[in-house]
């Protein structure tokens, strides 16, 4: 449709707002309540504007845009009172130097002392600089401001995780109240009192960890001020550069706008792409800095002497490491790789131990069980689920079953996608858990030993159904009869299945196990755990999260980014470059391929996987590793892997390239079982995760500062 | 059916009841039955008389004679004289202000003689709490018609036709809303009656709702049938207790008559409707806001359009008026549009309800044909200001409207011309005002009161209203600066057109009109230090007139700063600086002698010799005051 803005004429789609019509013909109209993720508001009342033949003002976030329609976004009336308006909403804000004569020149000066812990001025403000209202003060023009400021002089809420909550920056645009309600389906935060005493608070003003927080953050990534603000962030320089990186904490491939300076992660935020399109979660959100830069982190390589652990170059301990393996026979080797690395470490482990350590056991840890379950799904029933696709296809259904899946806590963004299905009508049937939250709380009950015709019932409800469901699902004995019952009910009422898989890239590394294989016949032995438990191993070169057990092998080399319990007892120890630390290409859940070149650099010595490998290889001596670049390794991935054929890295950025599916299952991984929850190691750190832990961590954090 | 020779109306509205009307009632049934006249005298509690004024409040029926604040001793004299020995009770009856002779019959009483009922046709005639009594007066004849004889086309053209305009505040053609959400796509459609009576000094909708709570429902079913939707609700606050139970009630008895629920009359039609209590938010009288009220949110406003009709409730097409909108439909289906349309002026047509407050004789509710001027209002119905003041100004339509002055009495009262005035028809309150009301006071009041109930979402008015009260307070404070009128209309303006909803949007006219009128008020507060009203206490100071000065101490052993010294016998001498303008002294200085006097600048201002000559100017009334 065609409108006229500011005597232009503008072409947008039905639907659109005025907001988004003049932004997409690229004419500017200041606004701070606005949220692209968000319903419309229409509260902070800046993007007013002027429609020939209306009396009233209209807030141009919230209307919708009109074929014909006349708008003038610049009057002298509607610019003067975007002033008047913006001045009303500094009376309650630290506004001092948004309208200070020095400000231009200030910043440099005192940029230091941001550090406090109240907020009395931009130049004491965590966001000054990254400031939507200082933006939108400069846009309107402001110099002056008339009515007295009112400072709330409310205290600083520090009692939760995470983030701090000063009521005094707040300008009640209210994003937080809505993204938490509309997007995040918790509905944690509100409004709280009215009239001038209006605040955001949650009920009863309990600290959010009581109200039902999962603090993902979207309240503070929303926020236009500082008045939610993330707490480690607060005493920490500003990024210099920012750099995306797939989230390693779950199989979702959240994509995280990386901040960084001098090579240090400093801040995550979610990126707007798919598969998160601008949310993530706590893990994402909050610990990525903690678990890449905190404690417990192996920083340099040990070799143990006398009983002890000591320091040693990294040449030493290679060849410390490669003489220990060599010294045990082929057949008495193992190792353990870690799935949530990239397909290029991860083919290179595989390769590594196939050839250069020609080992018994290779095993990937942990293991990608709700791929390997859908493979003997395959090969024992001929059955075969489809598993590509797209998370957001889940917003469009009407019915959607949760099948015995915690989807908040372990697949908060496939969870995201339930929300907005729901919150557009849907039905949520969930078997086994329930989804906490008030969106949970409206599902209707399914038993888990529901018969197929009850399953049936439920997804034919009418419209587009989804059945979600994880590893919980297909584990234990009857696994493979619930999933069978699932696609046979699927398959009556054309129901989508989203099998959703719970480690970071473990379907791609489940693609490249099939492509390679088990070690070949002669060598196979037992699987590593037995193996170990029945004294087949001398070396384990341990890289994954594996509880080795007090049987351990004779030598063990432990590969890995932090400090466990196995880097302690091992023989050597060498540190390994963490995920973002490394380039790589990473397969989320959906099949979504992506590959990024590191955001940061690995600290103390750790060195990414491949150059270890390399170096092992080398002095393990033919037939050792070919040489080759990043390009090279993955050229070798998608040559052997069919669901990555034509995948092109550079082509891909935007998360296009999806696995093809659909192609003959590989060899079965005989007694590939669903193993237990793996112990700590890798980008495991989060496992056992308490918030209220983790901010005790952040508060001596504070106390430092 | 038995049939009784006399009935005794006893008002149960809530003014009424709650100086002792249920006691009236219960004691007046007592000595009936006491006296053996059970059979043929019986009492009946009936909605607001409207004269809340003179409650307890008792009219015999079928002699009309109206009998007014009642006490439980009074009930056995009234039975002995005027059940039994046939002689109406003179003592008890009402004597208008300046007269002596009583007026027995209501219908004479001048507070009733110039109404004109429509909205309130059953009030004081029937008992709420039966359904019978409304179906006998001519109740449910008009959904009868509608629902049997009527298109939903049919029903909305005599709306239209009729003239109605909703009685909430804007004025907007009920015909048309009811056009738009029966023609807007989707369904299910809804109808909600606006209940959320906030204003200070108004009940009309609560006296409609606790009088005749089935004329509301009626027209929701009238107009749930013409727009096509069969859920509705009604929407009342809950601070009105009796209100919601009496309507309860009439839904239990209109369900259990076939008049909700499902093929109402045998029409095939199926409609029902539920009650809402409303927790207290002044904001949710905005439809919107009222709606996400009943969705079950925060009573947040939301930009308009689309309009409710279009997209309301759980955004479908929901038609939203007010208590005494839904109240005229009946009348209107039942009488015809022209009917209707023969009352009133060009462009409102009908009746209106007020309720009369503040310093007039005769608080109550009036319902009068729109274009009765204020004068009539105020003097013929209302009987002037008590104890012989003059008015100086009608403050109509609560924090939205504004104050009306003396010069514009003889102004037809409609939508527009309120509005031209500046105030607005909002939902009826009428707060009169004497020449002792500060009108720069009365801004501040209004405007905290607005800034109070803000819902606090969007910025002008959460914040905008706020600095208004505050400049007003400096203002009545004595602290105001020559720029602050000015900003005060710059603010005004801001909030005026920068807010999101109907109240943010009204909320200066308090400010507005009382600067159109008033201004030399402001401008004696702001420059010369002075309160011409001899209201704001930073601008006054009490002084004993020596002339009047009998020494006779009660102002000294009152004052509770110990500010007065005097011997007895001898002139009394207020002490300024330890005054704390509590007012004490003047109360309790008997009328004789009228020795207390408030003066204005206060004593403590300015230089001596101006303020001893301008303290004994403004010693009597001041000029210029109450012009």
């Amino acid at each position: 449709m065609k409108l006229t803005i500011d005597d232009r004429e503008v072409v947008c789609r039905e639907g659109q707002t005025l907001l988004e019509a003049a932004r997409g013909a690229g004419i500017a109209i200041p606004s701070l309540c606005d949220h692209r993720d968000l319903s419309p508001f229409a509260g902070c009342r800046i993007c007013l504007v002027e429609i020939a033949g209306r009396r009233d003002f209209a807030p141009s976030c919230a209307t919708p845009a009109e074929e014909g329609l006349v708008v003038f976004t610049r009057t002298p009336a509607v610019l003067a009172l975007r002033k008047k308006i913006l001045e009303l909403i500094l009376a309650s804000h630290p506004y001092a130097c948004l309208v200070c004569a020095e400000k231009a020149t200030c910043d440099d000066l005192k940029s230091t002392i941001r550090k406090v812990g109240e907020v009395t001025g931009c130049v004491l403000c965590p966001v000054n600089g990254d400031c939507e209202l200082q933006r939108v003060v400069d846009e309107v023009g402001l110099d002056r401001v008339d009515p007295p400021a009112v400072y709330r002089d409310r205290e600083v809420r520090r009692d939760d995780p995470f983030f701090d909550r000063d009521d005094n920056l707040c300008i009640l645009c209210g994003r937080c109240v809505r993204v938490c309600e509309e997007v995040r389906g918790a509905a944690v935060l509100s409004f709280v009192h009215r009239g001038g005493r209006t605040l955001v608070g949650t009920a009863f003003d309990r600290p959010l960890i009581d109200s039902g927080c999962r603090f993902c953050g979207a309240c503070v990534d929303v926020c236009p001020t500082a008045a939610l603000v993330e707490r480690a962030a607060r005493p920490l320089p500003r990024p210099e550069r920012t750099a995306p990186a797939v989230c390693p904490f779950c199989g979702q491939g959240c994509v995280l706008d990386l901040g960084t300076r001098d090579g240090r992660v400093l801040t995550a935020r979610p990126a707007t792409v798919a598969p998160n399109e601008g949310q993530a979660c706590v893990k994402g959100r909050f610990l990525v800095r903690g678990a890449l830069a905190g404690e417990g982190r192996i920083l340099g390589p040990r070799i143990r002497r006398n009983g002890h652990l000591v320091a040693a170059t990294f040449e030493e301990a290679l060849d410390a490491a490669a003489a220990g393996l060599a010294a045990a026979a082929p057949e008495r080797r193992a190792l353990v790789y870690p799935s949530q690395v990239p397909l290029e470490d991860a083919f290179l482990f595989l390769e590594f131990g196939h050839r250069a350590l020609a080992a018994a056991a290779i095993e990937a840890s942990p293991a990608a069980a709700i791929w390997q379950r859908l493979d003997a799904l395959g090969s024992e029933r001929g059955i075969r689920i489809p598993t590509t696709g797209r998370l957001a296809e889940i917003r469009a259904a009407r019915t959607v079953l949760a099948w015995d899946v915690d989807l908040p806590s372990d697949h908060p963004i496939a969870w995201l996608e339930v929300v907005r299905a729901v919150r557009a009508g849907a039905r949520l049937v969930a078997a086994g858990r329930v989804p906490a939250g008030p969106i949970g709380a409206g599902a209707s009950p399914l038993e888990l030993e529901g018969s197929l015709e009850e399953i049936t019932r439920a997804l034919s409800a009418g419209g587009p159904a989804v059945v979600l469901f994880d590893a919980a699902a297909a584990s234990g004995p009857d696994g493979l009869e619930t999933l069978e019952r699932l696609w046979t009910a699927a398959l009556r009422t054309g129901a989508r299945l989203f099998p959703l898989g719970r480690t970071a890239n473990g379907r791609g590394v489940h693609e490249l196990e099939r492509a390679f294989g088990r070690p070949p016949r002669e060598r196979a032995g037992p699987g590593v755990r037995e193996g170990l438990d029945a004294g087949a191993f001398d070396a384990l070169l341990l890289a994954g999260p594996f509880e080795v057990g007090r049987s351990g092998p004779g030598f063990l080399v432990c590969l890995d980014t932090h400090w466990t319990a196995n880097a302690e007892r091992a023989d050597v120890v060498l540190p390994a470059a963490a995920f973002a630390e490394a380039p790589g290409t990473w397969v989320n859940t959906e099949g979504r391929v992506r590959t990024y070149p590191p955001a940061a650099l690995p600290p103390g010595a750790a060195r990414p996987d491949r150059d270890v490998l390399a170096g092992l290889a080398a002095r393990l001596g033919p037939p050792g590793l070919p040489a080759r670049d990043d390009a090279e390794i993955l050229r070798e991935i998608c040559r052997i892997v069919p669901a990555l054929h034509g995948y092109d890295p550079e082509a891909a950025r935007d998360g296009s390239f999806l696995l093809k599916d659909g192609q003959a299952p590989g060899r079965t991984p005989e007694g590939a079982a669903a193993r237990p929850a793996a112990p700590a190691g890798r980008a495991d750190v989060l496992r056992g995760y308490d918030p209220v832990a983790a901010n005790r961590g952040y508060a001596r954090l504070r106390r430092v500062r | 059916m038995t049939t009784v020779r006399t009935h005794l109306l006893v008002c149960a509205g809530t003014g009424c009841v709650s100086c002792g009307a249920f006691g009236i009632r219960s004691g007046l049934e007592a000595e009936v039955r006491r006296r053996g006249l059970g059979g043929e005298v019986e009492v009946v509690a009936t909605g607001c008389n409207g004269f809340c004024e003179r409650g307890p409040i008792v009219v015999v029926q079928p002699d009309g004679v109206f009998y007014q604040r009642l006490a439980p001793a009074d009930i056995p004299e009234l039975v002995e004289e005027h059940l039994i020995k046939g002689r109406p009770v003179r003592r008890l009856m009402y004597v208008p202000p300046e007269e002596r002779e009583p007026v027995p019959r209501m219908k004479d009483i001048p507070f009733f003689k110039h109404q004109r009922l429509i909205v309130l046709r059953n009030r004081g005639r029937i008992d709420p709490e039966r359904i019978d009594d409304y179906i006998a007066a001519d109740g449910y004849e008009a959904a009868a018609k509608a629902l049997g004889e009527m298109t939903p086309e049919g029903i909305i053209a005599e709306i239209t036709a009729s003239g109605l305009r909703g009685r909430g505040g804007a004025g907007f053609p009920t015909g048309i809303k009811w056009e738009a959400a029966r023609r807007a796509a989707g369904g299910p459609k809804y109808v909600v009656c606006n209940g959320d009576e906030g204003d200070p000094g108004a009940f009309m909708d609560r006296s409609v709702l606790e009088a005749d709570p089935h004329s509301v429902i009626e027209g929701l079913i009238i107009g749930a049938r013409a727009v096509g939707a069969d859920r509705g609700f009604l929407y009342i606050r809950n601070e009105y207790p009796l209100a919601i139970d009496r309507v309860g009630k009439a839904l239990e008895q209109a369900r259990s008559y076939g008049l909700l629920g499902a093929d109402i009359l045998g029409t095939g039609f199926t409609f029902d409707l539920e009650i809402v209590r409303g927790a207290g938010a002044f904001v949710s009288g905005e439809e919107t806001a009222l709606i996400a009220s009943i969705e079950g949110g925060r009573a947040y406003p939301r930009p308009r359009p689309p309009y409710p009709a279009q997209r309301g409730l759980w955004g479908r097409p929901t038609v939203i008026n007010n208590v005494e909108t839904w109240a005229n439909i009946p009348s209107i289906v039942r009488r015809g549009a022209d009917w209707f349309a023969g009352l009133g002026t060009a462009g409102s047509k009908g009746t209106k309800v007020f309720s009369l407050v503040g310093k007039i004789a005769n608080t109550g509710l009036v319902e009068v044909p729109m274009g009765i001027t204020l004068r009539e209002i105020v003097h013929d119905i209302g009987g002037g200001v008590p104890g012989g003041r003059d008015v100086k100004a009608v403050q109509i339509g609560g924090p939205s409207g504004g104050c009306i002055p003396k010069s514009l009495f003889d102004l037809p009262i409609d939508f527009e011309s309120l509005k031209s005035a500046g105030s607005m028809m909002g939902s009826g309150g009428m707060i009169v005002m004497d020449e002792d009301t500060c009108m720069v006071d009365i801004a501040l009041y209004f405007l905290r009161f607005a800034e109070e109930e803000s819902c606090g979402k969007c910025a002008p008015c959460r914040v905008g209203t706020g600095e208004m009260a505050r400049i007003l307070a400096k203002i009545t404070e004595g602290r105001g600066g020559a720029d602050d009128v000015a900003r005060l209309e710059d603010l005004a303006d801001t909030v005026r057109r920068g807010s999101l909803c109907g109240l943010g949007q009204t909320a200066p006219n308090p400010v507005l009109t009382t600067l159109r009128y008033f201004r030399d008020e402001y401008e004696a507060h702001v420059r010369d230090k002075r309160c011409p009203a001899l209201v704001c206490k930073s601008l006054i100071s009490f002084a004993i007139d020596p002339g009047a000065c009998v020494g006779c101490q009660l102002c000294k052993k009152a004052c509770p700063a110990a500010a007065i010294s005097g011997e007895p016998k001898k002139v009394h001498i207020i002490d300024d600086r330890a005054c704390i303008k509590c007012g004490i002294c003047l109360n309790v200085c008997p009328p004789k002698f009228r020795a207390v006097r408030k003066t204005t600048p206060p004593a403590s201002a300015g230089a001596a010799g101006s303020t001893a000559a301008s303290g004994r100017a403004a010693a009597s009334k001041p000029a210029g005051g109450g012009r």
